[in-house]
């Protein structure tokens, strides 16, 4: 009885904070919590998304709050969120303050490094949002890519992910960074033994001589705009081997993300069949 | 005077959430005095009370100290086109500003910061006027040239932080290098009082020297102005406020240099008038700029800077253009 009475009054307090929405209001700050909240099928709670949030194509537009470091404090609220989800890196200091002063929770969960992180992010968003029932079927979807990509045995490969192919000012990922996440999802080892993301020449990639070349795909950098531009690397044993290919890098600029999860198969998948091929 | 009220009322009422304009004023009144008469949510009150105001506040400190600093220059160097940045101030202050978002742990940041900008732009000035004092006194021309070499300097530097930053801190640093009025707290808002105060009578008290100036060195002497003196005391006002201003917002460009400009087409070179008129027109300009910063994209919001740069730049060339014609 008493119990059933908790609950209620439970139940009550909930409807009254999240007033007439059936759904909390949420923002999120953090592209790969964006992919966490339609992928969890919560995308309707959305009234506002940051600058690195992709929406699909043709989806209804949600308000843009700009970049989760430099938040407007009064924007973010003049949304009437109930919840703000954002990584670490949310500020300035003024948002959190404001937003505790009137009453938003806040998530705040790590940029996701590795599957793990990804997955106790995917638990945290559910929770919050109210999605438990979605969140098991999320898991297991990463779990299974996970297997498979273990399975796919890519430890030989030399990667390097680069960023931007600007000729002579490649950008490359070495270690903590979003592109390193990536190659270790692969399973493969990361041929950037420096860390963060540092600009090399064609002719010190081509020393380094990596197996396989990670394009960050977006507008006008692709594999093939990369060997226009550096044409050296066709010297190279990824070029020789046909292994220069791309990644779509709105998956992964706020760390890993579904999306990236499902790029990695898709990857690991064409390059199975390609050494089958040989 | 009035246009600056408006300017301040506007500031209070308009931002991102809809809050009737009447209420957002009597939370104001309600704040000074402890009643409740606007009647609003907790949280509508703090973005105006904990926001809005200290916004505007800072907006207009910041705006007129930038602006004043910018003509007490430019009597100082007889030439329009200077303003603090040209004697390297605040090309040392961004130094500071950018070697403390690199090397300070990121919780610290927000009082590092503006004391890295603040003392490293009082040293870049009391370094250059070391650089330019000479047997024969200051001279005016070493001293542009010495922040002429400060500025590309700090620049290189400036860069080779940029280049060895993570992409977190990089990005920290180019937003910081756009100039934001975010950060206004009562601490920093007191500290800006205090310092416009002081260069605002300071610079008042130089006025008739700055005049005399204005007919060159060695003529100011023969009236008597004791032109070190001055120059030493002008160098050290303008360090303080730019040194000051930068560490609160950030770099914000174009208003120490258009405004005294365009106050002194109005009104004409008399400093006793051109200093308060000048310190009038930044704070109104800093502050249309930030409503407009905080309008524009909303939700979002705008560096500031920029915005300066967008209306003054062009505000600018249509005054030179015209000016140029009837000549």
């Amino acid at each position: 009885m008493q119990r059933g009475f908790m609950a209620l009054m439970f139940g009550l307090v909930l409807a009254v904070s999240f007033g007439v929405h059936a759904q909390p209001r949420v923002i999120s700050t953090d592209g790969g919590a964006t992919q966490i909240l339609f992928a969890l099928n919560v995308d309707s709670a959305l009234v506002g998304v940051d600058v690195t949030s992709a929406l699909p194509e043709g989806y209804r537009s949600v308000p843009n709050v700009g970049y989760h470091r430099a938040l407007s404090p009064e924007g973010v609220l003049a949304l009437q969120p109930d919840l703000v989800i954002g990584s670490e890196h949310i500020g300035p200091a003024a948002v959190l303050s404001t937003l505790a002063s009137a009453d938003v929770a806040v998530l705040q969960l790590p940029s996701p490094d590795s599957v793990a992180t990804l997955k106790a992010n995917v638990q945290e968003i559910a929770q919050s949002t109210g999605a438990t029932d979605h969140a098991a079927e999320v898991i297991s979807a990463i779990e299974a890519d996970s297997q498979r990509l273990a399975a796919a045995d890519l430890g030989a490969e030399r990667v390097a992910f680069i960023l931007s192919i600007e000729p002579g000012k490649l950008l490359i990922a070495g270690t903590n960074t979003a592109g390193d996440a990536f190659i270790q999802l692969l399973g493969a080892s990361n041929i950037g033994g420096f860390d963060a993301y540092r600009t090399l020449s064609a002719e010190a990639l081509l020393e380094l001589n990596p197996s396989l070349i990670l394009v960050a795909s977006h507008e006008g950098a692709s594999p093939a705009r990369l060997l226009e531009l550096n044409a050296i690397l066709e010297y190279g044993d990824a070029a020789k081997r046909g292994r220069i290919l791309s990644v779509n890098a709105a998956n992964l600029v706020a760390g890993l993300s579904p999306g990236a999860i499902a790029d990695a198969v898709r990857l690991a998948d064409s390059l199975g069949q390609s050494t089958a091929a040989q | 005077m009035s246009l600056l009220m408006l300017g301040a009322v506007a500031s209070v009422t308009q931002g991102a959430m809809a809050i009737p304009a009447k209420k957002s004023l009597l939370a104001l009144i309600d704040a000074a005095i402890g009643s409740n008469a606007a009647d609003l949510a907790n949280y509508q009150r703090a973005v105006i009370v904990e926001l809005r105001l200290p916004r505007t506040l800072l907006a207009l400190l910041v705006g007129a100290i930038l602006a004043q600093c910018g003509a007490a220059m430019q009597g100082m160097f007889r030439n329009p086109l200077a303003d603090p940045g040209i004697i390297g101030v605040s090309s040392g202050s961004a130094v500071g500003a950018v070697l403390a978002i690199f090397l300070s742990p990121p919780e610290l940041a927000w009082w590092i910061v503006p004391l890295g900008a603040f003392a490293a732009g009082f040293g870049t000035s009391v370094l250059i006027y070391q650089l330019a004092r000479g047997s024969t006194g200051t001279s005016v021309f070493i001293l542009l040239l010495a922040g002429i070499a400060i500025s590309a300097l700090a620049g290189a530097f400036i860069g080779f932080i940029s280049y060895i930053a993570d992409d977190a801190r990089l990005r920290d640093l180019s937003l910081w290098q756009m100039g934001s009025l975010a950060s206004a707290d009562s601490g920093r808002l007191w500290i800006l009082a205090a310092a416009f105060a002081l260069i605002a009578w300071r610079l008042q008290r130089s006025a008739n020297g700055l005049n005399a100036l204005l007919l060159g060195e060695a003529e100011a002497r023969h009236l008597g102005i004791d032109v070190e003196q001055l120059k030493r005391e002008l160098v050290l006002l303008v360090a303080l406020g730019v040194g000051l201003a930068v560490s609160a917002a950030g770099v914000i460009g174009f208003i120490g240099l258009v405004v005294p400009h365009f106050v002194r087409m109005l009104t004409g070179p008399n400093h006793t008038t051109l200093l308060p008129l000048a310190a009038l027109g930044g704070a109104l300009l800093l502050l249309l700029a930030d409503i407009g910063a905080r309008l524009f994209l909303a939700p979002a919001e705008l560096p500031v800077g920029i915005l300066t740069a967008l209306l003054g730049a062009p505000f600018f060339l249509v005054l030179l253009l015209q000016q140029r014609q009837r000549a």
